[in-house]
């Protein structure tokens, strides 16, 4: 979640920063009105991303949450027991949800990112 | 009197500056790309320490030495950039009227219109040409109504029209708001519209010029 979000920082356009300051901003309202604004195609990305790794997450759910259908099974776990049961018809189904939200998240991304190059 | 006496190294570069600037008195400045000129305007205006010296301002300190004593915000310091640094995510209007506390919607419609900005407005920064951008960049310093005006090659992209319109903007924004104006610019004719104190920065090293 961080490291785009610190990349984008880090990466801001400097002159940016001195124009606020110069036009009396003070550093905060600086970070506020030009920094936030201009980062939050890196922010969004950075939500999406974390939202895509959790979502596809298998260990630590299954070991925290348990396997309760309708409670915390989530379709990680929902598809390897439609495996494991030998019902592949309907593991493919997750898989297909999962593949699709996963093409969703790579075009968000990309549209974010987009963005980024924009406000650069 | 917006008093300088600043010392900088960079490499290949030694910055040594000795000036005394009046209120309400325009100096022009020019000489080879490279030497100095922006790097002058970012010490001036607070954004980047000094190695050695003091710069002060109708008798406030502002640096001394390598300490910032007064911070950029508090410097009342209008900058047009010399790649303009106009902010993406804002309008036109938001670009011009940011940071600024004055309201007087008169001069901005004054500013707009004598610049010809209002013919497009309504677009997207991004999409302007370097013109475009750089009269806002003119716009939003002179709409600071600010003590110090620094004037980084202001005229590069403006025709020769607009480019009278744009001195002869700065000379009357000069009698409404007295101010201290530096201008660099390698245009040697529009230097000699504006003022007949110039300044020739060369190899870090500054020098009265006559035109």
């Amino acid at each position: 979640m961080l490291s785009p979000i610190l990349a984008a920082l880090n990466h801001f356009n400097k002159q940016l920063k001195e124009a606020s300051y110069s036009l009396g901003m003070s550093p905060f309202q600086t970070f506020l009105k030009v920094e936030l604004p201009l980062i939050k195609p890196a922010i969004l990305s950075a939500l999406v991303l974390t939202f895509a790794h959790t979502i596809g997450e298998f260990g630590v759910v299954l070991m925290i949450g348990g396997s309760i259908p309708g409670k915390t099974e989530v379709a990680s776990i929902a598809l390897f027991n439609q495996v494991e049961s030998l019902h592949y018809e309907q593991a493919h189904r997750y898989a297909l949800i999962l593949m699709s939200f996963s093409f969703m998240v790579l075009f968000l991304v990309n549209r974010f990112k987009n963005q980024s190059i924009i406000n650069a | 009197m917006l008093s300088l006496d600043i010392h900088k190294a960079f490499p290949g570069l030694n910055l040594n500056v000795k000036l005394g600037l009046p209120i309400g008195k325009i100096t022009g400045l020019n000489g080879p790309s490279g030497t100095g000129k922006s790097t002058l305007f970012k010490l001036i205006a607070g954004l980047s320490p000094l190695d050695a010296g003091t710069i002060s301002f109708q008798n406030t300190l502002w640096n001394k030495n390598s300490t910032i004593l007064v911070p950029p915000q508090q410097r009342n310091c209008g900058i047009v950039f010399q790649n303009y640094v106009l902010f993406p995510h804002l309008s036109i209007e938001e670009n011009i009227r940011f940071g600024t506390q004055t309201h007087d919607q008169n001069y901005y419609q004054e500013l707009v219109n004598t610049l010809e900005i209002d013919q497009y407005i309504s677009k997207n920064i991004t999409v302007l040409s370097g013109g475009q951008q750089q009269r806002i960049a003119i716009a939003r310093a002179l709409f600071q109504s600010a003590k110090i005006l620094l004037l980084d090659e202001p005229f590069t992209a403006l025709d020769s029209r607009l480019k009278e319109i744009s001195i002869n903007l700065i000379l009357t924004h000069q009698i409404k708001y007295p101010s201290t104006i530096i201008i660099a610019s390698h245009d040697l004719d529009a230097l000699k519209q504006l003022t007949s104190n110039n300044m020739v920065l060369d190899n870090g090293q500054i020098y009265q010029e006559t035109l």
